[in-house]
């Protein structure tokens, strides 16, 4: 496979203030925050989205809890590109008529190009969430949108741009309130699954829960009042078509009012494992037990409830290994004076609650955070936080001195073993306005090794934060490609190489990776891993845990590429990075 | 040579000091009291409760003379040193107790209380070196170790944890029981034998303190015993300062240089003829009455101002706004710097709505009066009112900086409540950090503060906090809950453990405490129990959510009835 990879040749503004210093991280990893800053590129790069939420004095809860976007490369020209899920109206057909799910294709010169007309994706119902995945295996990534009041949508990628709407034959189109989804091989067949996460029942018939206040204060209900529901999990038969297993694998029987899911073998046993941020109820931990079943692990492992003992307003979740123990850890943002939830994986099948001692608790308590993502951003070797947050009562300032429905959004950078501080103020102007915040995704947009952002906002436009001197620690993007039948246990990887982990070893430190499918809130981040590596110039050693089972390790990489790992084949491309 | 106030330890004093001080301080609250002015006849009452004072303060002076001879006979410096500091007089006592100090350097108490003394003086090296000598020779001293947390705290380079320490040192795995048997038999700060108590150890009840160890606490007035701010009047301000820093003649000059400026006891007009008769009718609620004898009195007396003031209130109080804010507008006019005339003006304009012109009046007299307490309290029940929090805190803070009579916690938790209400946790933390220097004895300021440390993520400072108030007494299942899951997280299984099974037995169906015990069972690997913990907690969390979703199906049924009632005009 070749990779194009022209320049990016977007202008970056200076900003004078990021040379704040503030004191850094120790020993060879250089302290990037000094330098790095985001900036919204997104009008000038022709990513031009705003979300429609057809809010409405009857207050449906929709209107408020969407919408999503991911990054994925639906082209295979290596330039990841972008799809933003509009919402619509619950109460005028007209606004309705003028929600449109967007395809933004990366041309890889710093400009994108809307690209949805031609796509055949369609705005079918009010749209939340998507994910993406090659459930088909033929090289081209699918695309699944999750709706609110309609059945959920699975595209199948046809090449050049085009997609077609498979709902009906794949027997995906959940009815429920769906939010979001994410694709993995649960049972390890080779064949990507799909586990979509349902919200809440019933909110149709009562969508101001009957609240008499006048106009102007009323409010969107607490989702307390209506049915919770159940997740999902299909099955990938193979042959097109998906089978509905919930009930079978042990998902069917939890009802919760799901938002986030984020899909990673926390426990490394090789199977990949669903967690579920519940709003208002305590959180799902699905433990795959590898048999096709699941086992609802969260009070057990520590995860359903914060430390002392109550249920927060999950939103977004993410895996990630803050502390370098190898282990995945989990984040779940939450409602304002809730504080986001860190929790520490114990490796023993259980978390620790990390909320206080990791520094999010007390940065986040007046937020209320929806899109969450783990991502080094200024290439020193662990794993930042980046969260979006915006209140979902829109008149909440009338009811509430001081409170806010646009917030700020947040960046938290890992100083080591897994404590976070805030350095948003520093970060450029992106975290300084206030947004209603829902989706936040990672992704090398331009290819320059250090990650950016797209955000989508409740009933505002998208935007694209394009990172300014995150690359000034080195970094190695990994694009891996699954595809042969591992010899001992018979069992091939789905093309993806979702569920695949990733050991990175360089200059004595060794950094753990996952490659996933959905996760944040109704997103997804860029499909390849990134690993920063402050000021190591080399890999020593990349050992991957391939789906199938099979090991492969490659050493020696050169920093400041990306490589593109074919299973069983090691590295079957690499380009510099456009810098 | 200046004073510095202790009647927290009146008892400590000798009798008839004691006795003396006693009514130099009821003198005062009657002074206090009367300087209120809400019927413009109580000057008399103001005039007399000085002059009180004033003999109150000779009697005890010359007491006081007495006792500091017969302690200096007995050359006990340390005894020397308490009366020092109960007599307001930090610099006497401080070189006492380094008198005491250098005959027994050992004594841990003397090295507090000289860093309690030094840490007034705002010597705060000095003071950290006197509580790291004091936790030195006696690590077990609780009361030492937070003052030694305390102090720390104050050093943006000390880590939390290294606060935490030594008060886990201090006081071990579990809150300590007040009456255990090292604690009992152990000298108190300075090295006064402590008796034991009789019969068996006992736990604290909620809320209340059984402890010999606390923490010497100084102040003319105890803070606390005021439910509200007690504000000194601006034009008085600089006498509540000179006595909040023991200069007590000079806060009795002070008083009396005010008070000749003052309309309510210079302005006699209240005090006979029309206006004493419409002052008594106002007095009984007859308004009309009230109203047409003052109207008489302003005719009969031009130039008063409170004859004014006093027509302005009550108009106010009968109802008539517009002629009250008449009248109240010409008592300013004759007494510009009458601060009661201008706070009142403030309210009546308030209660009738007027928003907008009550602030204007009210800003315009803080710039007229910035000393003025009251005014910034009521500026903050307007902000209040009107939902603007942010301001009201901001009226606060200032009114925080002002010297008070008493009630300063009063006014902190009032803070504290906007704060919390606009999320804002470390002001929260502020604000009750302020609160819990001046009552560092009540469990359950200690308690408030670590609560909120808790809720803001700082869990090391919560603990100390916690654990202080645990120390003082304060036992409940949520403070232990709260510890125990600090403890948790922080991996400190065992001293969890111990805190959550006390927990869990005041309140079983604590379900963040059931939860926490759970989890600490897990990981201590008894297994069983932890499971049978989580399942009692699952079951406890079901009850809870049940619960929660009925009154939101409740509600929902009760908006739709309406709903329906109001569609169908019944």
């Amino acid at each position: 496979m070749v990779l194009v990879m022209p320049r990016w040749v977007a202008v970056l503004p200076g900003l004078a203030f990021t040379t704040l210093a503030i004191s850094g991280t120790a020993g060879q990893w250089p302290d990037a925050s000094k330098r790095v800053a985001f900036d919204d590129v997104s009008k000038r790069s022709g990513l031009v989205f705003t979300h429609v939420n057809g809010a409405s004095p009857d207050k449906h809860l929709a209107e408020i809890m969407g919408s999503g976007g991911l990054f994925f490369d639906f082209d295979n020209d290596g330039w990841i590109d972008v799809f933003l899920v509009d919402g619509g109206s619950k109460a005028d057909p007209r606004v309705s008529g003028t929600a449109r799910h967007r395809l933004f294709h990366n041309r890889g010169n710093g400009s994108f190009e809307d690209v949805t007309a031609n796509s055949g994706i369609r705005h079918l119902a009010y749209g939340m969430g998507a994910c993406a995945g090659d459930y088909d295996n033929d090289g081209l990534t699918d695309l699944y949108v999750t709706t609110n009041d309609g059945p959920n949508v699975l595209y199948r990628n046809r090449g050049n741009g085009a997609f077609t709407d498979i709902t009906t034959t794949a027997r995906v189109g959940s009815p429920l309130w769906s939010t979001s989804c994410a694709f993995a091989d649960v049972d390890r067949d080779g064949r990507l699954d799909l586990f979509v996460t349902n919200y809440v029942q019933g909110a149709e018939e009562n969508p101001f829960c009957g609240n008499t206040h006048p106009e102007k204060l009323r409010m969107y209900c607490h989702p307390l009042n209506f049915r919770p529901s159940p997740s999902v999990l299909y099955h990938n038969a193979g042959d097109g078509a998906f089978t509905d297993v919930s009930a079978g694998a042990g998902i069917a029987s939890f009802t919760g009012n799901g938002l986030g899911v984020a899909v990673a073998d926390y426990d490394d046993d090789l199977w990949p494992d669903v967690f579920v941020a519940n709003d208002g109820v305590p959180n799902f931990l699905f433990h795959n037990k590898g048999d096709g079943r699941f086992t609802e692990l969260a009070l057990v492992a520590g995860v359903a409830v914060a430390s002392d003992g109550k249920a927060r307003a999950g939103m977004g979740t993410a895996f990630g290994d803050v502390d370098g123990d190898g282990r995945l850890d989990l984040v779940v943002t939450n409602h304002e004076t809730e504080m986001h939830s860190l929790f520490r994986n114990a490796g023993n099948g259980a978390f620790t609650d990390a909320t206080a001692s990791s520094g999010i608790g007390p940065a986040t308590l007046q937020h209320v955070g929806f899109g969450v993502a783990f991502a080094d951003y200024d290439n020193d070797g662990d794993l930042d936080l980046a969260i979006v947050n915006g209140h979902v009562i829109d008149n909440i300032a009338m009811r509430r001195s001081g409170a806010k429905h646009a917030q700020k959004r947040l960046l938290m950078q890992n100083t080591g073993a897994g404590r976070f501080r805030n350095v948003s103020p520093l970060s450029g102007p992106p975290f300084a306005v206030e947004k209603v915040g829902r989706t936040v995704v990672w992704g090398d947009v331009d290819n320059d090794g250090d990650l950016d952002l797209l955000v989508t906002n409740n009933g505002q436009q998208a935007e694209l934060l394009l990172n300014d001197g995150g690359n000034g620690g080195n970094a190695l993007l990994l694009r891996l490609i699954g595809g042969s039948t591992s010899l001992t246990t018979g069992t091939m990887s789905n093309r993806d190489a979702i569920g695949a982990r990733v050991r990175l070893t360089s200059g004595g430190r060794t950094q753990v990776r996952e490659v996933t499918s959905g996760s944040s809130y109704l997103g997804q981040n860029d499909p390849r891993l990134h690993v920063g590596l402050g000021a190591g110039t080399i890999v020593d050693r990349v050992e991957i845990r391939w789906p199938s089972g099979q090991t492969e390790v490659v050493q020696n990489v050169a920093a400041n590429q990306v490589i593109v790992i074919r299973e069983g084949a090691g590295i079957v491309a690499s380009t510099r990075f456009q810098r | 040579m200046s004073r510095v106030c202790a009647l927290v330890f009146l008892l400590l004093l000798p009798a008839p000091a004691a006795a003396q001080k006693g009514a130099f301080i009821e003198a005062l609250l009657e002074f206090h009291s009367a300087l209120s002015g809400t019927y413009g006849d109580e000057g008399p009452r103001v005039e007399a409760a000085l002059d009180r004072m004033d003999v109150a303060l000779e009697a005890w002076n010359a007491e006081s003379r007495l006792a500091e001879a017969s302690l200096r006979a007995a050359s006990d410096s340390s005894a020397l040193a308490r009366f020092f500091l109960n007599e307001g007089r930090p610099a006497d006592a401080l070189e006492a107790v380094e008198e005491a100090i250098r005959l027994k350097p050992e004594r841990a108490g003397l090295h507090m209380l000289r860093g309690v003394l030094l840490g007034a003086d705002r010597r705060d090296a000095d003071a950290l070196a006197s509580f790291q000598r004091a936790w030195a020779l006696d690590p077990d001293d609780v009361v030492n170790a937070y003052l030694l947390a305390d102090a720390l705290s104050t050093r943006p380079s000390e880590p939390p944890e290294r606060q935490l320490a030594s008060l886990l040192a201090a006081i071990g795995s579990e809150p300590p029981s007040p009456m255990s048997g090292r604690d009992a038999t152990r000298p108190d700060s300075t090295g006064q034998a402590v008796r034991p108590p009789a019969g068996p150890p006992q736990r604290p009840s909620v809320g209340t303190s059984t402890r010999r160890a606390s923490f010497i606490q100084v102040g003319l007035i105890d803070d606390s015993a005021s439910e509200a701010p007690q504000f000194s009047r601006a034009a008085y301000a600089d006498g509540v300062a000179a006595l909040a820093n023991g200069r007590y003649e000079d806060a009795i000059g002070l008083f009396r240089a005010a008070m000749v400026r003052d309309p309510l006891v210079v302005d006699h007009v209240a005090r006979s003829g029309p206006a004493a008769r419409g002052v008594a009718a106002l007095r009984q609620g007859q308004t009309t009455d009230a109203v047409a004898d003052l109207e008489a009195a302003v005719a009969a007396a031009p130039s008063s101002s409170e004859a004014r003031r006093l027509l302005g209130v009550a108009h106010a109080t009968a109802g008539n706004v517009d002629a009250s804010l008449k009248w109240l507008a010409e008592a300013i006019r004759v007494a510009p710097a009458d601060e009661r005339a201008h706070i009142a003006m403030g309210r009546v304009l308030m209660e009738a709505g007027r928003i907008e012109e009550a602030e204007r009046v009210l800003l315009d007299t803080l710039r007229l009066l910035p000393a003025s307490g009251r005014t910034r309290w009521a500026l903050a029940d307007l902000y209040e009112l009107t939902g603007r929090d942010a301001d009201a805190i901001d009226q606060l803070e200032q009114a925080a900086t002002l010297t008070m009579i008493a009630g300063k916690t009063a006014l902190l938790l009032r803070l504290a409540s906007f704060a919390h209400e606009l999320l804002d946790e470390e002001r929260v933390i502020s604000a009750f950090t302020r609160q819990t220097r001046l009552m560092r004895n009540n469990p359950l300021a200690h308690r408030s503060l670590g609560l909120a440390y808790h809720r803001a993520g700082r869990d090391v400072e919560a603990l100390v906090e916690l654990l202080v108030s645990s120390h003082l007494g304060q036992e409940d299942a949520e403070t232990l809950a709260v510890m125990g899951q600090i403890h948790l997280n922080a991996g400190r299984l065992t001293m969890a453990e111990t805190m959550l099974r006390r927990a869990v037995a005041i309140a079983p169906d604590s379900a963040p405490a059931r939860y926490a015990l759970s989890r600490t069972l897990l990981g201590l690997d008894k297994e069983e129990e932890g499971r049978q913990q989580l399942a009692e907690f699952e079951r406890l969390q079901e009850r809870l959510l049940d619960e929660r979703r009925q009154k939101y199906e409740n509600d929902l049924r009760e908006r739709n009835e309406r709903l329906r009632g109001e569609t169908t005009g019944k």
